[in-house]
């Protein structure tokens, strides 16, 4: 059925394409038009930097929008005269994939690839499952197999837990690598469009428009900061020792790393639009620069708001940005295909030179938003209404890969373990697919991408219990270690990342106080259960018993070992502090 | 009677409900015959998602004081505990790491004792570090002679 499916799209396609894409041959991995497009770049490299094959990212999956590609637009076109390669604006969307998809031997790290910042190989491996981790995994595996949040519940056996909770680790770790490799790129793509020297006349991203520069380098700050901070609870989950635990911090990266992700997929999108705009400023001395300046700030505008959700961090706005982020790619899609169209008649009423033409083409080319463009000259766009579909080599859009099995796979972990939601990652397949000139807000992938990615009941249960479904957003925070000892501990290391705020947990009215002991019924003030005073009384009479401060580790292992003898799934949402 | 949650419903009933299922006419009957399982495991055997840990706890101590055998109690928590932290029984040597899984054991103990008995349990806590077991001892019931000596019933 799949196979029929297939062809129907494949088919469906033909008319659409130019013959190269259409072709038998044009399949994943035997695309001549990508040989093509990772050639010219290659050429690129010896005038740009690329970054050597071992350059210390020894791992294969490459996550990143390819961004990265964008080089000098002039250097390219310059380039692509040279080799000949007319075909190349047929090329279809390898501007993203070069990166994504991960049998490439190609680096997305081309701009600038420094290999100091090789993932944490020593952290992210599995951990010998002896001594005490041992004892814990054991008395918890039982337990991962029955709450709804953990991964245990889809790996099955007693340790399977724990191998799944490092093959979670390994994939938070992936995932952060490859937004940091991605925000490289971009940073990379603003010197490099802010060194730019003028052009004859002056004309550059000077002046008036070198706040759009200043605009986009101030978000990589925030970009960097949750970066950074989700690089801090992976190893503090990393040392934890307590399956459990370990996932409930790891589930705590989830909200920084989506807004990190989207976040540098939006710089990526205003850096072609910058680029887009150096080209005009260069090449089209009739284009209006007052025009220019106000689309740009349009744009801005456009971004801003999302932006802004991202940066706050807050589990809630960083979903509700991302999921409405297909709706936005297909608005800047629009704006940059109307700035383009515009830019291409403008030069054309002036005579514009091929080379210049070409440089305006090179722009979309490279752009992030190359999937979803529609074709030179304006037709109807070529993904337009065609569906996704799950193959065994990733996730297609007719002919071409948009995601790699690999890929798929990293996300299916994430997914599974309640670290990315499913509409964040459906909305990064949907983009990534160009499927966002029609799109809105909540749209669905089909079925069977959705289970790839790890969709399932109990997977959309536990959002819904967790931080981001609809049910519980409205339920009280509640903070998990006791705010009366803030001090306490912070001297035991819960600062900053790590600080108690952190460590809340969303629970219903009465499920709260039914746990602090109150409620409506009889047996609840008998024992003294408040939360509270039985979490201090473990925390204080271990720390006598030992003679010793407890570290971080050992104070979290005591409060999950608590936290699931109430039956308070590890979910954690940051919370304010009294 | 299932439910959705363990805090949702009148988890009280449930719970007896389910104990009477399994053939026993009390809580204690029903845990005593598991002397060594944790709270947890004891939940998940009587519903694996509508029943809490602390919710046997409760139970267990709300039954204990009505049957005056609260001191029986605490050290049957001390045996599911010390099981939980020291699989082996009591470590041999008693180093950093060692020490940590007994202070441990100890928290969770102090921490799941009724308030009447709690001052009991710190100084019994206190005596096992200062005048250690023999090594590999592990209490797997409430009438542990070492146990029994430490925590002796004081209700009549």
């Amino acid at each position: 059925m799949g196979n029929r499916w297939w062809a129907v799209l494949w088919l469906g396609l033909f008319p659409l394409r130019g013959a190269a894409a259409a072709s038998p041959n044009a399949g994943v991995g035997t695309d001549e038009g990508f040989v093509q497009v990772e050639a010219t770049l290659i050429l690129d490299g010896g005038a740009g930097g690329r970054a050597p094959a071992s350059c210390g990212r020894g791992r294969s999956p490459r996550w990143a929008w390819g961004w990265t590609l964008r080089a000098d637009a002039l250097v390219l076109t310059v380039v692509l005269l040279a080799t000949g390669c007319a075909s190349v604006s047929q090329v279809p969307g390898r501007g993203r994939s070069l990166s994504y998809a991960p049998r490439e031997t190609s680096s997305p790290a081309w701009v600038e690839a420094p290999s100091d910042e090789a993932p944490h190989a020593g952290d992210s491996l599995p951990r010998a499952f002896s001594g005490p981790e041992q004892r814990l995994l054991r008395r918890q595996g039982a337990r991962d197999d029955a709450t709804a949040v953990g991964v245990g519940s889809m790996e099955g056996a007693v340790g399977g837990g724990a191998r799944s909770a490092a093959l979670t680790r390994q994939a938070v770790l992936d995932a952060t690598d490859e937004v940091k490799g991605s925000l490289r790129g971009v940073e990379a793509s603003f010197t490099q469009l802010a060194a730019r020297p003028p052009a004859l006349g002056g004309w550059g991203l000077t002046g008036v428009f070198t706040r759009y520069l200043d605009q986009g380098s101030k978000q990589v700050t925030w970009l960097h900061g949750a970066l950074g901070s989700a690089t801090v609870l992976t190893k503090a989950a990393s040392e934890v020792g307590d399956t459990d635990m370990e996932l409930g911090l790891m589930r705590m990266t989830g909200p920084k790393l989506q807004a990190a992700w989207f976040g540098t997929l939006l710089l990526a999108t205003w850096v072609d639009f910058l680029h887009l705009a150096d080209t005009v400023l260069r090449h089209c001395p009739m284009c209006s620069v007052e025009k220019l300046f106000t689309d740009l700030h349009r744009v801005q505008g456009l971004m801003a708001p999302t932006l802004t959700d991202l940066a706050s961090l807050d589990p809630e706005r960083v979903e509700a940005a991302t999921t409405a982020m297909p709706e936005l790619m297909g608005k800047l899609t629009r704006e940059f295909a109307t700035l383009q169209r515009e830019t291409r008649s403008t030069m054309k009423l002036g005579g514009q030179v091929i080379a210049a033409m070409q440089a305006v083409e090179m722009v979309t080319m490279i752009s992030t938003m190359k999937m979803s463009l529609p074709r030179v000259p304006p037709s109807a766009s070529a993904t337009l209404g065609m569906g996704l579909l799950m193959s065994s080599g990733g996730v297609m859009v007719g002919s071409r890969m948009v995601v790699s099995a690999e890929w798929v796979e990293m996300m299916r972990r994430l997914v599974q373990a309640g670290v990315i939601s499913v509409p964040a990652v459906s909305a990064a397949v949907l983009i990534q697919g160009g499927q966002v000139l029609m799109a809105q807000a909540h749209q669905d992938l089909p079925k069977g991408v959705r289970e790839a990615l790890g969709d399932s009941p109990e997977v959309r249960g536990m959002h819904e219990t967790g931080r981001a479904g609809a049910g519980m957003s409205d339920a009280p925070k509640h903070h998990v270690l006791p705010q009366e000892h803030r001090e306490w501990f912070e001297q035991r290391g819960f600062k900053g990342d790590m600080d108690i705020d952190q460590f809340c947990v969303r629970m219903e009215q009465a499920h709260h106080e039914a746990i602090h002991g109150g409620g409506n019924w009889k047996l609840g003030r008998i024992w003294p259960g408040e939360w509270n005073r039985r979490v201090m009384d473990a925390l204080l009479q271990a720390e006598t018993r030992a003679g010793r401060r407890l570290t971080r580790n050992t104070i979290l292992r005591i409060v999950g070992e608590n936290m699931e003898r109430y039956y308070i799934p590890m979910n954690f949402v940051p919370g304010r502090s009294r | 009677m299932t439910a959705d949650h363990p805090w949702d419903g009148n988890w009280k009933a449930r719970m007896y409900e389910r104990v009477r299922e399994r053939g026993y006419d009390s809580l204690t009957a029903f845990a005593e015959a598991r002397p060594t399982a944790s709270l947890v495991a004891l939940a998940e055997e009587l519903g694996r998602d509508d029943i809490a840990g602390v919710q046997i706890f409760s139970g267990l101590v709300a039954e204990a004081e009505r049957s005056k055998q609260l001191t029986r109690l605490v050290r049957g928590q001390c045996v599911r505990e010390l099981y939980a932290c020291l699989p082996n029984g009591w470590p041999s040597v008693l180093d950093d790491d060692a020490r940590l899984e007994v202070a441990i054991a100890l928290g969770h103990w102090f921490a799941y004792t009724p308030e009447t008995h709690k001052g009991r349990v710190d100084r019994a806590g206190e005596v096992l570090l200062s005048s250690p077991p023999p090594p590999g001892w592990r209490p797997l019931g409430p009438d542990d002679e070492l146990l029994l000596m430490l925590l002796p019933d004081e209700e009549a």
